[in-house]
């Protein structure tokens, strides 16, 4: 690329992959896996499994994983761990975990043991939000109080 | 050369008023070297005329992909690893060199871009990262400045035929000029970073006076300052007007923790110096405040260079060498023949041996959770520079001379009796003490 006018025509996506992995004995528990509303998996999940989808740079969008099934009485211990969340490269676990939530607990996880929903959340362009938390000082208007 | 290793951001955000008052359109950019083309200055040109006018040039020629000469400062830290003041401008802007693409697609001033591409390098917006050279008031000496940048250096240069004539005086002794600059920074919305540069900005009136002016203005606490100190110095007052601004960075300038420091920037004392460093930690951890070690590494004090990086990886203090020296040149550490840059190199890699051993490239040099990876990354960039870069040894006569020179002022002492380990050297090109 030798110039601004270059760049304009280039076209780059994010490419995001989740991967989940269930945590049971006999009966594996069920999820269902958004990219905002979009369904990217529902059903049981038996085995490690990850989902890629794409969207664009500037996109303000969330991923979800929601457990909706697990044997309580014969296995509580159960559980859906997301494994890791990886956006263009980047990965983003278990280092901005903190910038997760789970409906199901105060404490930021990604060991969801009760029903609920996991959410990671980009308010701004992904870019944008990873130069905030991964702590690159001020950015251009953006933070400045 | 490829769109990524060029671009930059700073004229979109930023400015430079220089001590004789011209304009520049960065910090970093090659100084101009006298005698000085006033052309572009504060007497005759308010900072939005330049703004719009030369600097348009400017960012067209970025946004084309032109080499600028100017900037050769930046691809020269960038070429030996140490970090460029065009990466920090970039990630100013939410840009990284690694992922270019994506992060300026996704950038909150692209947009910005996009409209100085279809109007010939014109922007809407005003410069909100500022640099201001307040003039040459100066208590110091250092060996490496420069009369325009320190009266003291001025007065010993006309004694000792180093200089015809003083500096004109600076831009910041006329009130005019002073409000000038006022006016424009408190008519930008957005500003966001002030940094003053002397002389030794503690002692000079131009410093207090805007900073009371932006108080004044009520637009002080959305404003962070930085300036530079040579540690010669203390002003409650000064310190009492900065605690007004949002946030303060504090930069330190020390060159080695050793005696040597005294040499390289008399007249200072190092236990005075470090008296004074110690007090400035105090205020900055009192105000939450950022506090910087800011080096000049010269052929000279490269040597102990391993002294700063020991005390700010123990005390966790960013270390920001600014560049790699380049003037006068006969101070650049390339100077050094092989067996003293190895020695050097030796001295900097025990220091490595000590560090975490995980590679993270630090752009945020003021991001505290980062301090010990940037302090690692600042001296591998020396260490490669040690390695990599073409021999000039030839300037080495030109350095005995002038430190002879510079060492009519008896009161500066003997080179020799600092740094005796370069005895052999600095003799064999020249170098022979002044006798008393």
């Amino acid at each position: 690329m030798k110039n601004f006018l270059e760049l304009t025509d280039t076209n780059h996506t994010l490419t995001n992959t989740i991967t989940v992995r269930p945590y049971y004995d006999k009966s594996a528990p069920s999820v269902i896996i958004q990219h905002d509303d979009f369904v990217l998996y529902t059903g049981t999940l038996p085995e490690v499994q990850s989902f890629t989808f794409n969207c664009n740079l500037k996109d303000l969008y969330s991923v979800k994983v929601s457990l909706t099934y697990k044997d309580e009485d014969s296995e509580p211990e159960s559980a859906v761990i997301v494994e890791q969340f990886i956006v263009d490269d980047i990965p983003l676990l278990p280092k901005y975990m903190l910038h997760s939530e789970y409906d199901a607990s105060d404490d930021p996880t990604t060991h969801l043991d009760k029903f609920g929903t996991w959410c990671m959340k980009f308010d701004q362009p992904f870019y944008q939000w990873y130069h905030n938390v991964s702590g690159q000082g001020w950015l251009f208007y953006q933070n400045q109080s | 050369m490829d769109f990524k290793k060029t671009f930059c951001t700073s004229p979109w955000i930023h400015q430079r008023i220089a001590h004789n008052g011209n304009f520049q359109f960065c910090r970093w950019q090659k100084t101009a070297e006298p005698p000085y083309d006033f052309s572009q200055n504060i007497d005759h040109k308010t900072p939005q005329q330049y703004w719009d006018s030369n600097m348009r040039e400017i960012r067209k020629k970025l946004l084309n992909g032109e080499v600028l000469d100017e900037c050769s400062d930046c691809h020269h830290m960038e070429e030996h690893g140490m970090v460029s003041g065009r990466q920090k401008q970039l990630l100013k802007c939410g840009i990284t060199v690694d992922k270019f693409t994506q992060t300026m697609k996704s950038s909150p001033l692209y947009a910005h871009l996009e409209y100085s591409q279809n109007n010939e390098g014109d922007t809407r917006l005003k410069p909100i990262d500022w640099h201001i050279d307040t003039g040459n008031y100066c208590n110091g000496g250092c060996i490496m400045c420069s009369p325009y940048w320190s009266s003291s250096l001025a007065k010993e240069f006309m004694n000792n035929g180093l200089a015809q004539e003083m500096p004109r005086k600076s831009w910041a002794d006329t009130p005019e000029y002073v409000d000038r600059m006022v006016e424009q920074l408190v008519a930008t919305d957005h500003l966001h970073y002030i940094h003053f540069l002397g002389g030794e900005t503690l002692i000079t009136p131009a410093f207090k006076t805007i900073l009371q002016r932006l108080v004044q203005a009520k637009i002080s606490p959305r404003v962070t300052v930085g300036f530079t100190t040579n540690l010669m110095m203390w002003d409650k007052k000064i310190i009492k007007l900065l605690a007004e601004f949002r946030t303060v960075h504090v930069n330190c300038s020390i060159d080695c923790m050793h005696e040597f420091n005294d040499y390289q920037r008399y007249p200072a004392k190092l236990y005075s110096v470090m008296t004074t460093l110690n007090n400035w930690r105090v205020i900055a951890r009192r105000h939450s405040w950022q506090l910087q070690i800011r080096p000049t590494v010269t052929n000279l004090s490269a040597w102990h260079l391993d002294t700063v990086y020991e005390y700010c990886f123990k005390n966790k203090l960013t270390v920001e060498s600014c560049n790699f020296l380049e003037k006068p040149m006969h101070f650049r550490i390339s100077t050094l023949p092989t067996h003293f840059r190895e020695k050097i190199t030796t001295k900097l890699e025990a220091f490595l041996d000590k560090c975490p051993k995980d590679e993270q490239t630090v752009i945020n040099i003021r991001n505290p959770d980062t301090v010990e990876h940037q302090i690692v990354n600042d001296c591998k960039s020396y260490i490669a520079y040690l390695k990599n870069e073409p021999d000039r040894s030839e300037l080495l006569p030109k350095l005995t001379e002038y430190l002879m020179t510079l060492e009519q002022n008896s009161d500066r002492g003997s080179v020799l009796t600092y740094l005796p380990d370069y005895e052999e050297l600095l003799r064999t090109n020249g170098y022979k003490p002044h006798t008393n």
